[in-house]
């Protein structure tokens, strides 16, 4: 296994203010996740895992520590440059979807390449082998609400994988899934984990963190245990 | 990238029908206003601009009245070499035309300086543009349709009046409609002069217009002081050695100078050629146009900003996808620009269908074609993009902003993010209706005050008879005599003008005047029947009379101002003048009367007894058979003048005529205040719409709670109630402000009451009221657990 760090916090904090309260929501976390990994993140509700899914995934910015994504130290970063960096190289899938309503199945994956600002003809191959690839393509003129939970997160990891990133964030991707669709997308995020895509999951079901190779447990905003599988040691 | 916003947009229209349709309809309303207003608008600024030295065009005018004496012209064109051309006009109406042996009576006929045609633009069809021979005349195409449906008009020979023939030497096209002076016919202007027996030199013959061309880059303020130097006191040495020595010196300025681009819309002098519009109803017209759709794009923003919580998803699941806040800027855009689209389709229709009825409102002939013109074209397109640009700016920079993060939080939906601006802008939406209705309603008190108050003199069962054949002046008494033995008519009075409108004037002159007593006093030609028949009350003195054999020689009677301002204590021993030559004494005092619209106060009158100088006859009626009266009257008229067409009109509707531009204003306030108020109430619905959704969950736990119906619909409409009361604390001063200026151009003034303001406050609070009832009495009626059940 390759050992290059994909993504390295130092003292990652993250805190919320409201009028009356401070909230820390991560706790000066130092957490490493090595190119090709899998890696699942646990705990109890309000531990701070999603928020810290939201910073590696620049979609929030940390208030204090340091970030590096692919060695560059983002924490600075504006939201312009965590956009254009996101969208080259992290694609997400959600516990709710997040499909938009009024786009079809195939519009909804064709997005991220639309925003890459790739030709029309390399959109619709790389739209339709995504499709393919989640046995999609018999539905892609339908509209979200037209399809089953499962396969609206068919639809969601199709639109994570379209534009071929480095690192694929999960929170909660079997949240709203019945066990066997469940399984169905654990399935899926294995075997793009075996072709080489990084992922980082959240997740309230040990059964599904066993699919990754490294569990992290969160807790109050701290890292308490780290558990590498025995099968991955090296 | 583009197709995929298109399709956004669409799908989003389609998903969302209710607001999309408050949305397109709104803005339709909005923009017809608009097109409307700037059709109209368009309309008045084209006014002469065919003539193709527009530019360069200027009429010579004298302090406040349009009339110049007759040698001005010739002068202007001898003396000042800055002018090109001059040419002096004088405007006939209602001339009797005799043309293959059938009477006319057409208006618009101009008698014209040869010069006309270097001045103005007026294309030739036939013949020549010759005006130097005094017989010939050119007439316009459609006149020329007219009279010779079959053929040529060259060198075929009408009547004018009675006994002059003229040779038609040309036929050019039809001046347009947007011209301050149309011209059906054109005469010499010398032989006017002949026919008439008049001096063309005399520098008091003061009917004539006088327009000239100017030399390219000639400035028209230094023609104008050249003109003071070297004309005015050409003028002023003619003056008869009695006025020049009441003149004080240095000598006032007698001429000015005015571009043609300011006639129609900037003038309003004495003696207009025709009636001019007013460029204040154009700032006025302008302005409601734009604050209704302003408030059609307040709906649109309000609406978009309110949806925020539905589609910030959209926008959070597009930036994570890699969506830049430009890009979906870009994307919002699109969708108002989609919106006004549709909108500008659908409100071009209306226009289409609109027109007629707007011409009738306004009185003009406008017409719309929008794809005749690359200008319609070009506006309608920079409309649209115009618009959709102010409605979707703040929807989209404020939706564009939604961070990502917050869709994942999923906390949106309860977002009340521009819940401020939403209140800001109904409130402004409601401001502007209840502005629009407390003026319609001030505007419509005065109004009816105009008509209903009392001018000072009668105005029911009169008919009045417009007299233009000259010859009827030596069979006057026999027609009267005539007339009054009809049964049905009371009584029949011969004036120069009608007590309505009484427009002449010149300098009160009596004898033993101090010479600082001058003012313009005003002043009508009548009969002994004049005062009778209209009931103008005498409060001193006597009523002319035949009886009084001294009154043959001209007496006169005064009105109370014209006391006032000559200082009289004892009036009945004043001798008077009228038109400085004809003396006689003053037999008695009227009681003040209105003699012009109350726009005006009253000012010095006085009546001068001459009962063959007249161009009015007025018949005073007592029957309600008027079918068979007027049919009596028509015979009696065809009878003394047979050559002339027999016209009539009931004094009471001219009297009314009078304030038709009040009307009009009325018409056009009221039809856009309704728009306004229909305009802002579907805002308020979508708003409803939106906040009831919100609130279905809290009505329904209120329900289950033991609230009853009403209790929760007061709950409900009390936000938006708070927001009209504060519109209407807004829009009270503002119309107050606006309503007492308009107010000003009056000088009787209906009673100020607070009514208009009361009843617009209860007006938009029923009308908000029902709006808000239409939704929100259905949503807190419907079953509370499916509600529940659905959260």
């Amino acid at each position: 296994m390759s050992q290059k760090e994909l993504i390295k916090t130092v003292d990652l904090i993250k805190t919320y203010r409201t009028e009356e309260i401070e909230t820390l929501a991560v706790n000066k976390v130092n957490f490493t996740v090595y190119e090709g990994e899998f890696v699942a993140i646990m705990g109890p509700s309000g531990c701070g895992k999603s928020t810290l899914l939201n910073i590696i995934g620049m979609i929030d910015s940390p208030t204090g520590g340091e970030y590096f994504f692919n060695d560059i130290e983002i924490s600075k970063f504006s939201e312009k440059q965590r956009a254009n960096l996101r969208k080259h190289n992290i694609g997400f899938i959600f516990q709710s979807f997040n499909l938009i309503d009024e786009l079809t199945v195939y519009e909804n994956v064709e997005l991220p390449l639309i925003y890459q600002k790739i030709s029309a003809t390399e959109r619709k191959e790389r739209t339709l082998k995504a499709l393919d690839q989640m046995n999609m393509t018999h539905r892609k003129n339908h509209f979200p609400q037209q399809l089953s939970g499962g396969q609206q997160q068919r639809v969601a990891v199709a639109r994570a994988i379209v534009a071929d990133p480095k690192l694929i964030l999960a929170d909660e991707p079997t949240g709203n899934l019945d066990s066997e669709h469940g399984e169905e997308v654990m399935d899926i995020l294995t075997e793009l984990n075996d072709k080489g895509t990084t992922i980082v999951m959240v997740t309230h079901s040990p059964s599904f963190a066993d699919y990754a190779q490294r569990v992290v447990h969160l807790f109050d905003g701290n890292i308490v245990t780290e558990n590498m599988k025995e099968k991955f040691r090296v | 990238m583009f197709k995929n916003y298109i399709i956004t947009a669409y799908r989003n229209i389609i998903a969302e029908k209710k607001y999309s349709i408050i949305n397109i309809v709104g803005l339709s309303l909005g923009i017809t206003a608009c097109i409307l207003i700037l059709l109209w608008v368009s309309d008045e600024l084209s006014y002469d601009r065919q003539n193709e030295n527009y530019s360069r065009i200027y009429r010579a005018i004298r302090e406040g009245r349009a009339h110049t004496p007759s040698p001005l012209g010739p002068k202007l064109q001898q003396d000042l070499p800055e002018v090109d051309a001059a040419t002096r006009i004088i405007k006939d109406d209602e001339v009797l035309i005799s043309a293959n042996n059938q009477n006319f009576l057409e208006n618009d006929f101009i008698w014209a300086d040869p010069e006309i045609f270097d001045v103005f633009t007026i294309p030739l069809i036939n013949g020549m543009a010759n005006l130097n021979d005094p017989n010939n005349i050119l007439l316009s195409e459609s006149m020329a349709k007219k009279y010779f449906p079959d053929g040529n008009a060259i060198n075929k020979i009408i009547e004018v009046g009675e006994k002059n023939s003229f040779i038609i030497a040309g036929v050019f096209k039809d001046l347009p409609v947007n011209v301050h002076m149309n011209i059906n016919f054109l005469v010499p202007y010398e032989t006017y002069f002949r026919i008439m027996n008049n001096d063309i030199n005399n520098w008091f013959a003061n009917f004539s217009y006088t327009y000239f061309l100017l030399k390219e880059g000639v400035d028209p303020l230094q023609l104008e002081n050249k003109i003071g130097d070297v004309i005015d006191i050409q003028m002023i040495n003619s003056l008869p050695e009695k006025i020049l020595n009441t003149l004080q010196k240095p000598y006032p300025r007698i001429f000015y100078v005015q571009p043609l681009s300011e006639i129609h819309l900037h003038s309003h002098l004495l003696q207009e050629i025709g009636t001019n519009g007013d460029i204040k109803y154009i700032y006025l017209f302008a302005s409601i146009a734009i604050l209704i759709l302003l408030i059609a794009c307040i709906n649109y923003i309000n609406l978009e900003t309110a949806k925020a919580g539905k589609r910030s998803k959209e926008v959070g699941i597009r930036k994570v996808a890699g969506a830049e806040r430009k890009q979906l800027i870009y994307q919002f855009f699109g969708e108002s620009l989609v919106i006004t689209f549709v909108s500008m389709l659908l409100s071009l229709i209306i226009v289409r269908i609109a027109i007629p009825f707007f011409n009738q409102m306004t009185g003009r002939s406008l017409d719309f074609h929008f794809m005749a013109s690359l200008k319609y074209l070009v506006l309608f397109v920079g409309m649209t993009v115009g618009i959709s640009f102010f409605a979707g700016f703040y929807p989209a920079i404020n939706l564009s902003g939604f961070q990502p993060i917050c869709v994942l939080k999923g906390n949106f939906f309860r977002s009340n993010k521009g819940k401020n601006l939403r209140k800001l802008l109904v409130i402004a939406q409601f401001t502007i209706t209840i502005f629009l209705i407390v003026t319609t309603l001030i505007i419509d008190k005065q109004i009816r005050f105009l008509q209903n108050s009392d001018p000072g003199y009668e105005r029911d069962q009169i008919i009045t008879v417009p007299i233009r054949d000259r010859k009827i002046h030596q069979t006057i008494d026999a027609l009267k005599s005539e007339l009054e033995q009809l049964s049905g008519v009371k009584m029949v009075s011969a004036s120069a003008l009608l007590p309505n409108n009484i427009t002449t004037f010149t300098t009160a002159e009596w004898i033993g005047k101090p010479p600082d007593k001058d003012f313009t006093i005003n002043y009508n030609t009548v009969d002994e029947n004049y005062i009778d028949l209209f009931g103008i009350e005498i409060i001193e003195g006597r009523n002319f009379s035949k009886e009084h054999a001294s009154d043959r020689n001209g007496v006169f009677l005064l009105n109370e101002a014209a006391l006032k301002a000559a200082g009289f204590t004892e009036p009945m021993s004043e001798i008077f003048l009228h038109w400085n030559d004809k003396s006689g004494p003053v037999v008695g005092v009227m009681k003040d009367f209105n003699f012009r619209s109350m726009h005006h106060p009253i000012e010095p009158l006085y009546l001068y007894y001459s009962p063959k100088d007249f161009s009015n006859i007025s018949i005073k009626i007592s029957t309600m058979d008027y079918i068979k009266l007027i049919k009596e009257i028509t015979e009696v008229f065809e009878k003394f003048s047979p050559a002339y067409p027999f016209e009539y009109s009931f004094f009471d509707e001219s009297f009314t005529n009078t304030y038709r531009e009040e009307h009009q204003l009325q018409k056009l306030f009221s039809s856009f205040a309704v728009l306004a108020i229909f305009i802002a109430c579907m805002g308020l619905f979508g708003l409803v719409l939106f906040s009831t959704e919100r609130r279905k969950k809290e009505f329904s736990v209120r329900r289950v709670l033991g609230s009853s119906v009403s209790g929760i619909f007061f709950i409900a409409i009390e936000e938006f109630f708070k927001w009209i009361v504060i519109a209407n604390l807004i829009a009270w001063p503002i119309a107050y402000f606006y309503a007492n200026n308009w107010l000003q151009n009056f000088a009787y003034r209906a009673q100020f009451t607070f009514w208009p303001f009361l009843t617009a406050t209860f007006l938009t609070f029923l009308i908000a009221g029902v709006t808000m009832s239409l939704q929100l009495i259905k949503t807190i009626r419907s079953n509370p657990v499916d509600a529940l059940k659905y959260e």
